[in-house]
Order: structure tokens, then C-alpha cells, then sequence
């Protein structure tokens, strides 16, 4: 955690209000979108839960490779948070639609989403797997291990959004 | 015999179309290869990346004063001016301090011109309004400028602070031709009060006081609400940085600037050329692992595969024809989130507008909060997300169209 406590020190107090800004204001708006979207209040728990996580995974990912490998954390690292938030909602999303488009049937009921949310995970680990490791082929250094790092979160993002969607959507 | 020819014009405009669409999709295409250079000698689209335009500093500044809040406030201040500048990459840390002074060590690693970079941390910027005494007169004056003389004038109350917004821009002059001019805007509870400040002082000059340097102004006899300093700059970057310094705040504290060096700029050195070929190669490795493990179908792959190829072709192509400089590491980063959209889009007709309606969410927050590389990557993403909206609408109708031909 020093890693964090050193960077937070370093900021100013503009880097510190618009980065806490930013990251706030996605766990309101990006859970309110799906509140209006889908009217379903276990889904924005849903919702919020998963970008928590994303969050804590992201810090845990980068402080083990901090503290694990003794590398130093640049600049670019920055980054690594807003490719996990695009890969979660891309997940999220996938299940917010099947939602919405069967919740109206007589038949449907939450673990046909559980379902349909598992096959979309798998689905997009696999995309995502193989794109981060094909381009990984070409990059070296810093780079390198920014990308795979990013692609590791992301894909841990994905399997605890399924552990999430498992208990709260019931 | 009357020969009857059968035109049915709908067919032939279809084939006219597909042609078209083919045609500027293998135009941008051709154009996006990263050699393409090397293809026409008439003209080059070389991809023009930022790497060779960094450059980077250190600057210590010698603060004179130990309150934190005052040290704090001045790291906020150089950090919005630099920031606003476009500067890249950004340290500023408290590296020493003694009984009346703090040092703060400020790093930057940046394409912008490093000489408008040390005009932002050097000059205060401190503005204040100041009133010709009126002992004095300039026209009877032996010293022709007297005018810019700070001694000649009183400090009135008006400061940089009283003022919302110092605007810039170019205003006619009574020559016809047109010039820069800093156009003041009190607070909205301070605009009749300085209404008043002007009007006394009709027909005679005031002065604005920037670090101590005196900028004449000869108050209209007719009534204006517009207090429009002029600015002798005509350079764009000139004009912008003085915008910064104008309406980033106020400095509480007098520095120094006591030392600065040259750094090497620290650059994320990719071979773009590899890397257009591994996203372009890892795309195909993807999609062709999902058609063998039968996950989908030709059918079905080959619209997300046309649109992200069309997309990012597009993209190369703007980027090249246009000039545009391009930090190379962000080209696989954007690479890799447009791909993922526009494939879990087109499997998911259900989820765009949660996932569109998220992206552009997101992106606009991150361009309203983000700073550095964050800001630049949701710059270039934004329009990217409605393009891929519409390279996925426009391959969906040419499959379309080829199918039916």
C-alpha cells in the first residue's frame, strides 16, 4: 500500500479532487444508467458491487506487482483502471441487455440470466485473452507488462462479476 | 418491332454503392498500412508519432513561505497552468524546506514547447488596476514613457481575483485591422462598482500592473462596457499561455525559479509499424480461433471483423492525412477496447445502449475529470465509439448488399 500512500502524497490537491472526482462520479452515473435502464434495484447493487471490485482488484494487482516483482509503477499504470472500467462494462452490459429484453416473459427468471451471463463471460475472456496475448507477442518492457497486467485485471474482473451476479441476484 | 428495354435503375445503384463503399474501404485501408510511404512516392502517409517531440525539465522553485496551505495552493496553481497547457506528464514535490522557505521540485515530460513551459512556472502573473495619479500628466511629461512608468500611477483595490474571466481575442481596431485584446469580466456583484471606476475615470488613463509592468489604457469618453486591454502578441501559443496565466488563479507567494535542468524525456518507445501489424494479425488469430471452435459463424463474425477493421482503418487514416501526433503506446490500447466494444456490440444487439450509453459516460467524465494521458485517450476514444457505431451499421448493409449480388 506504500506505493499508494507515496503517490497520494505526491499529488496535488487538483490531481487528488478530479481523480477522486472522476472515479466517484462513474460509481454514481454508470449504476444510475443502470437504474433507469433496467428499473431493477438488485441489478444497480449489481452494478455498484462490480465496480467496487474492479477498483479493489485493479489496487491489488498493482501493489502485487509492486511488492512481488519489485517493479516500479510509472505513469502508465494510470490507465490500467479505465481499461478494466471499459472491460466491465462490456461485461455488465451484455447481462443488462439479455435482462431487458427477456424480463418481460412469462418464463424468464434470474438464473436464466446467471446462465446467459456465464456464456457472455466465458465469451469475452477468450476474446479478450487471445487479443491481450497476440498483441503481447510485439511488446517488450514497460509496456509489455503494463498490457498484460491490464489484461490479468480485466479478465479477474469478469469472473468476479460472475461470483457477484451469483449472490445478489437471486 | 418496338424494342423494349427493361432499366431497373435500383440494382445498378446498389452495385454502384457497393463499388463506392468497397473503393474507400480499400482506400483507407491502403492508407492505414503503416508503410504506406513506402508505396507512393507522390505523396506519404506517414503516421506521425509524438516520440521524437518529447522533451523534459526540472525546475526548482524556491517558495517564500512554510505555511502548507500557501504551498499547496501554489502547486495547484502550476499544475492547472501546466495542465491546461497540454503538458503530458506532470510531477510537482516538496523537496526541501527551511525556517522561510520551501523548494518544490517540478518535473515535466512534455511535446510542448519547453520555453512557454518555463514562461507558466516563471511568472506570477500577479494583475492589479492602477490609477494615474493626478499629479501627473503624461502629455506635458519630459519622459515619452512615463506612461508605462508604475510610479506614475496609485494601486486601486482592483486585482486578477475581482475579475471571472480575462478573455482573449481578437477585436477590430480603429486602424480596421484586427488585433489581440485581454477583455476583463468583473464578478457579477463587482460589475456596477467597477462601472463606477471606469466612469470616473473617463478621458484619463488607468494602468494594468502584470508582475509590476504597466499596460497603458485610455478609458473611452463614451459609455463601454467592455474593458478590453490590448495585447501586443500575435503568436497563437503566446496568446495561449497568457490566457493560462490569466485564469489559473492567484499565486499567494512570492518564488524563484533557482535552478532548472534538462532531463531525458521519458518516452514509451513502440514500433508503431509492429504494432499495426500484431493488432491487425491478433484480430485475425481471434476471430479465426472463434469460427474453428465453431463459437459463431461466418455469418456472424465477419460484420464485427469489417467494422473494427473499417474503424481503425478510419482512424489511422485521419490521424496520417491530417497530421494529427499520436502517442504510439495508445494506438494498442485503443486498438484492443474498440475491438472488444464493436465485437460484444454486434453479438449483443440488446445491451448498445447500456454499453454505448456507458462508453460515452465514461468518456465524458474522464474528459471532464481526467488529466494527462487519461484526457488524451478519451480525446481520441470519444469519436472512435460513434464511429464504430456507424462502420458497424455501414458493414451490416454491405455483407448485406454482397449477399444479395
Amino acid at each position: 500500500m506504500e506505493i499508494f500512500i507515496n503517490l497520494w502524497n505526491n499529488w496535488t490537491n487538483t490531481e487528488k479532487i478530479n481523480t477522486l472526482s472522476l472515479y466517484l462520479s462513474l460509481l454514481i452515473l454508470l449504476p444510475l444508467l443502470v437504474k433507469i435502464v433496467t428499473k431493477n434495484n438488485k441489478l444497480v447493487i449489481f452494478s455498484i458491487l462490480s465496480l467496487l471490485s474492479s477498483a479493489l482488484i485493479t489496487l491489488l494487482g498493482i501493489t502485487f506487482l509492486s511488492v512481488a516483482f519489485n517493479y516500479t509503477i510509472t505513469y502508465i499504470f494510470l490507465l490500467t483502471p479505465i481499461i478494466v472500467i471499459f472491460v466491465n462494462l462490456l461485461n455488465v452490459g451484455s447481462s443488462i441487455g439479455y435482462y431487458q429484453l427477456n424480463k418481460k416473459n412469462k418464463n424468464f427468471n434470474m438464473n436464466d440470466l446467471k446462465r446467459e451471463y456465464i456464456q457472455d463471460s466465458i465469451y469475452l475472456t477468450i476474446f479478450l485473452a487471445l487479443l491481450f496475448s497476440a498483441l503481447s507477442i510485439f511488446l517488450t518492457s514497460t509496456f509489455l507488462v503494463f498490457i498484460l497486467l491490464s489484461g490479468i485485471t480485466s479478465i479477474a474482473t469478469i469472473w468476479v462479476n460472475y461470483a457477484l451476479l451469483y449472490y445478489t441476484v437471486k | 418491332m418496338k424494342l423494349k428495354i427493361d432499366f431497373k435503375i435500383k440494382p445498378i445503384l446498389n452495385y454502384i454503392l457497393v463499388i463506392l463503399a468497397t473503393s474507400l474501404g480499400i482506400t483507407a485501408g491502403l492508407i492505414a498500412l503503416p508503410l504506406t510511404g513506402k508505396i507512393s512516392e507522390r505523396t506519404t502517409f506517414n503516421l506521425l508519432t509524438k516520440d521524437e517531440f518529447y522533451s523534459s525539465a526540472e525546475y526548482y522553485v524556491s517558495l517564500e513561505t512554510t505555511d502548507d496551505k500557501e504551498v499547496e495552493q501554489t502547486r495547484d496553481i502550476f499544475f492547472k497552468r501546466l495542465d491546461r497547457f497540454g503538458v503530458e506528464k506532470i510531477s510537482i514535490q516538496k523537496t526541501d524546506q527551511d525556517s522561510i522557505t520551501t523548494t518544490l521540485r517540478i518535473v515535466v515530460n512534455t511535446t510542448r514547447d519547453l520555453g512557454f513551459v518555463r514562461e507558466l512556472i516563471l511568472n506570477k502573473y500577479d494583475v492589479t488596476i492602477l490609477e494615474k495619479k493626478d499629479a501627473v500628466d503624461f502629455f506635458e511629461n519630459e519622459d515619452p514613457y512615463a506612461y508605462l512608468n508604475p510610479e506614475n500611477y496609485d494601486v486601486t483595490e482592483w486585482t486578477k481575483s475581482d475579475f471571472r474571466n480575462i478573455h482573449i481575442t481578437e477585436l477590430r481596431t480603429t486602424d480596421k485591422s484586427y488585433s489581440n485584446f485581454a477583455i476583463f469580466k468583473p464578478w457579477t456583484n463587482k460589475q456596477a462598482a467597477f462601472n463606477d471606476f471606469l466612469a470616473d475615470n473617463k478621458g484619463d488613463y488607468i494602468g494594468v500592473s502584470t508582475d509590476g509592468s504597466v499596460m497603458p489604457y485610455l478609458v473611452p469618453l463614451e459609455e463601454n462596457n467592455i474593458f478590453a486591454v490590448p495585447l501586443p502578441v500575435e503568436d497563437e501559443t503566446q496568446v495561449e499561455a497568457i490566457s493560462i496565466l490569466y485564469n489559473s488563479g492567484n499565486i499567494p507567494v512570492n518564488y524563484s525559479i533557482v535552478e532548472e535542468n534538462r532531463l531525458d524525456p521519458q518516452v514509451i518507445e513502440i514500433d508503431h509499424i509492429k504494432i499495426s501489424i500484431g493488432l491487425f494479425v491478433s484480430l485475425i488469430l481471434v476471430y479465426l480461433y472463434i469460427l474453428l471452435t465453431q463459437k459463431a459463424t461466418l455469418e456472424m463474425l465477419a460484420v464485427p471483423f469489417l467494422a473494427t477493421f473499417l474503424t481503425l482503418s478510419i482512424y489511422l487514416s485521419v490521424l496520417k492525412f491530417f497530421n494529427i501526433p499520436v502517442d504510439t503506446f495508445l494506438l494498442p490500447i485503443i486498438g484492443i477496447i474498440v475491438a472488444s466494444l464493436i465485437k460484444i456490440v454486434s453479438a449483443n444487439d440488446d445491451s448498445i445502449f447500456y454499453i454505448e450509453g456507458g462508453f460515452l459516460v465514461t468518456l465524458s467524465v474522464i474528459l471532464l475529470f481526467g488529466y494527462g494521458y487519461m484526457e488524451i485517450l478519451a480525446n481520441h476514444l470519444f469519436p472512435l465509439i460513434v464511429l464504430s457505431k456507424i462502420s458497424l451499421i455501414a458493414s451490416s448493409w454491405y455483407i448485406n448488399k454482397l449477399r444479395r449480388i
